[in-house]
């Protein structure tokens, strides 16, 4: 039998252009002022999210959230864990 | 008077809102931070006198960058005065949570809903729903429409003088239930009670700031990080809850998401489409649009103006000074910056249109990746690119800047973007020596400031101002087409201000310049009977400095040194020392034809006309620049950077001088070799110290003298 493992939870570098993700966690390896901020932006547990285009090198996001839209670095989207929904 | 704050998120229309209250003409762009500290403005409101204050925009009571710490500060110092909160009511769930910090605050707040005078807005809301569940004052206005802002006045001055005060958000219900919260709020007893539902809160957020302003006693009391993201989350679901209640989504698109954005983010085309635009924008100033209003004006200047003022005086008083004076120091002065009035405005306007534009938010984002590398930030762009303004400006708003050292090294650089005022210098000294063929001059003249700029910026990020972490995050403004009368406003803004300069600084300064270039130590004046005036025995005395660079004249040198004050002086020096007629053709061709003649005080050959523009584009930036970096960056990093920027300009300049000579002087073969080699030493230098840096050189050395 082959066995299927269906990966749920990916970080937001990795999510795919255009899919809708929902925010599970956010961890704090860029310190407490950027769990601050993104909280003040919206970025917080159950937010819906999804990427619209990354740049030249693919390090640079332009992700879309609350209706609104939002460009970041990848080590931001690193620590955003998504989960994709539908 | 009564202070009334003027709060909200980035680019949401405060100043605009600012500069309709005040009748005043602060600057606005389409992009975040534009305004880097606090401005205070008395105005008016229903018979009564206020003082309003612009504060930088902010998304919380947090404070992450420097200018948002300036706000911030300011709000809390002042939680008993009149805020009122501008809100963008397309973005309006976002910029509800400020609205929400200021409530807990228990401020006086008036929600001012700013529509953008957008006509398809993304959200519709029902005012007195939004006014009943929030508790506060809700006004919806257009910044653009006078009765609006009548009405908005009627309001603050109601406002100001009413002592009601904003109650604690609902969700307060949902705080109480944690523990950590009312074990914060036991030990808080010194805090006055309508606030300590506020601190308590911030010291739940961990907010260091406020832990360590009321030194609060947190022994044996460990709070959780974890609670900077719930409480983000609580206030987040109340927003959702009273956005269903009252806010009706208009459109489907996400604010700032755009058709064009899929030509302009392209990662191939984003460069091209860039550099296509600075080149027409250049081009546009310096040579087509420009130079033609430029041509008109300065005939206007010397045929219409100045013949008949010197007509006139001669017919007064015949004096040789004051003839001397008139015609060269305030005419000739004068005269040859402000022959460059609708090129500097031009120019202007176009980066003005540029920022309206919301396209430089695209630019950071481009540019980020690339940025991110050298040591700096897609943020930077903005700066970099008011830079091509002026560089006083320009560098105050490296405050942007997350990161301390990114801001340094955007401040120090941004003076390589050569500025509005050393356009004259190119415009005249280029089209004497280069004719036609100019633009190439002027287009690798703004390159090699550019280029100099990113390497000093790589330098520096691998020795000494190491770039900590960066967080970069950039809002997506919409695209705006700036409307007519917005257009007219910043000419006729660009026109006053430079007006205005020309009419105090520079004509002080050429005035100074005049006195000092033709008047002796012992008071006689030089161009009557002889001997060597006081600037002349300066410049003669500094001159041999600059002799490896092809401009060993003391006029040149002088002209330099006056540079530093403001750069426009650098020409007018040159057309004062020189003298013209104002009888006589073209005054800018007069200027330009005496720069060619070696009998002048200022003369070049096109070499050292070269190395002369890049000296000018290098070297240390004016007196105002140098106070904003001294204030921005420290005395250390001013001094640092205007070390440096002697130093370079001195071997550029130097390099270029010889180059050209070479170029014209020996032929073809001969620099092919030299060419060769220089690439060969410099690839061979490359290799040596890429060599010293490899961490495991020792494994390749085969003497293994660390393993024994």
């Amino acid at each position: 039998m082959k066995c299927e493992i269906k990966e749920d939870y990916t970080s937001l570098k990795n999510a795919k252009l255009g899919a809708m993700f929902k925010v599970v966690k956010i961890h704090d390896n860029l310190g407490l002022n950027m769990l601050r901020r993104l909280g003040d932006l919206g970025i917080v547990e159950g937010t819906e999210i999804s990427v619209l285009k990354k740049s030249f090198l693919g390090k640079t996001l332009l992700v879309r959230l609350n209706g609104y839209t939002l460009s970041f670095r990848d080590n931001i989207a690193k620590i955003i864990e998504v989960k994709k929904v539908g | 008077m009564k202070e009334i704050l003027l709060i909200g998120n980035p680019n949401t229309g405060k100043t605009t809102l600012f500069n309709n209250l005040t009748k005043s003409n602060e600057h606005v762009g389409n992009w975040h931070g534009v305004t880097v500290e606090e401005k205070k403005k008395p105005f008016n409101a229903d018979g009564e006198d206020f003082t309003l204050v612009d504060l930088p925009g902010i998304y919380s009571l947090t404070a992450l960058s420097f200018e948002e710490q300036v706000a911030v500060d300011y709000i809390l110092n002042n939680s008993d005065k009149l805020m009122i909160n501008i809100c963008d009511l397309n973005n309006l769930q976002r910029n509800l949570y400020l609205t929400l910090g200021l409530l807990e605050l228990g401020a006086n707040v008036l929600l001012a809903i700013n529509t953008m005078g957008s006509k398809k807005p993304f959200n519709e809301i029902d005012v007195f729903k939004l006014k009943e569940k929030l508790n506060v004052e809700v006004f919806l206005f257009d910044a653009s429409n006078k009765k609006d802002i009548k009405e908005l006045k009627i309001l603050i001055k109601k406002m100001a003088n009413s002592k009601k005060r904003a109650v604690f958000p609902k969700y307060i219900e949902v705080l109480n239930e944690i523990k950590e919260f009312n074990e914060i709020k036991k030990r808080l007893n010194k805090v006055d009670n309508n606030k300590l539902n506020f601190y308590a809160i911030k010291i739940l957020e961990n907010d260091e700031k406020i832990i360590e302003k009321l030194a609060f006693n947190n022994e044996n009391f460990k709070i959780n990080s974890n609670y900077i993201q719930k409480i983000a989350k609580i206030r987040y679901d109340y927003i959702s809850c009273i956005s269903n209640f009252a806010i009706k989504k208009l459109q489907k698109k996400a604010y700032g998401e755009s058709f064009f954005d899929k030509i302009i983010l392209n990662r191939f085309l984003c460069f091209p489409i860039f550099l296509g635009i600075m080149a027409l924008i250049f081009y546009l100033t310096f040579f087509s649009v420009g130079a033609f209003f430029s041509s008109i004006l300065s005939n206007f200047i010397q045929d219409v103006i100045g013949a008949n003022v010197i007509n006139l005086i001669s017919k007064i008083c015949n004096v040789p000074w004051v003839i001397g004076l008139f015609e060269n120091g305030i005419i000739a002065g004068l005269g040859s910056i402000l022959s460059f009035l609708p090129q500097v405005v031009l120019l202007f306007f176009f980066l003005s249109v540029l920022e309206d534009s919301g396209y430089l938010a695209r630019l950071a984002f481009s540019f980020e990746d690339i940025f991110k590398k050298l040591g700096l930030s897609g943020k930077s762009v903005y700066t970099l690119l008011m830079g091509f303004g002026c560089s006083a400006t320009a560098a105050l708003t490296a405050r942007n800047m997350e990161d301390k050292n990114s801001k340094i090294k955007t401040a120090m650089i941004t003076p390589y973007m050569s500025c509005s005022a050393k356009l004259p210098i190119y415009a005249v000294l280029g089209g004497a020596f280069f004719g036609a063929s100019n633009i190439f001059v002027v287009f690798f003249l703004y390159l090699l400031g550019v280029v100099i700029a990113i390497s000093l910026s790589m330098i520096l990020e691998k020795t000494a101002l190491k770039s900590k972490s960066q967080s970069f995050i950039l809002e997506f403004p919409p695209y705006r087409m700036p409307s007519f009368k917005r257009i007219l406003n910043i000419i006729s803004d660009n026109l006053k201000q430079f007006i205005i300069r020309i009419g105090s600084l520079l004509f002080a300064m050429n005035i100074i310049v005049w006195l000092l270039g033709n008047f002796g130590f012992t008071f006689n004046y030089v161009p009557v009977d002889g001997g060597v005036s006081i600037l002349e025995s300066v410049g003669r005395f500094l001159a041999p400095i600059f002799v490896p660079l092809g401009f060993g004249n003391w006029g040149a040198t002088s002209a330099l040194i006056a540079g530093l004050v403001a750069k426009e002086i650098i020409v007018s020096s040159i057309a004062i020392f020189n003298g013209i007629n104002v009888n006589e053709g073209s005054m800018t061709s007069q200027v330009q034809s005496s720069i060619l003649n070696p009998a002048s005080n200022v003369f070049f050959t096109p070499a050292s006309a070269l190395s002369y523009m890049v000296f000018c584009l290098i070297y240390m930036p004016c007196i105002a620049t140098m106070s904003v970096l001294n204030k921005e960056i420290g005395s250390k990093w001013t001094i640092i950077s205007i070390v440096i920027e002697f130093v370079i300009a001195y071997i550029i300049s130097f390099v270029v001088y010889n180059l050209y000579n070479l170029f014209t002087t020996v032929n073809v073969g001969y620099l092919f070799i030299i060419l060769i080699s220089v690439i060969i030493i410099s690839v061979s230098i490359i290799l040596v110290i890429k060599h010293l840096k490899e961490k495991d050189k020792c494994k390749k050395c085969i003497y293994n003298c660390k393993n024994k």
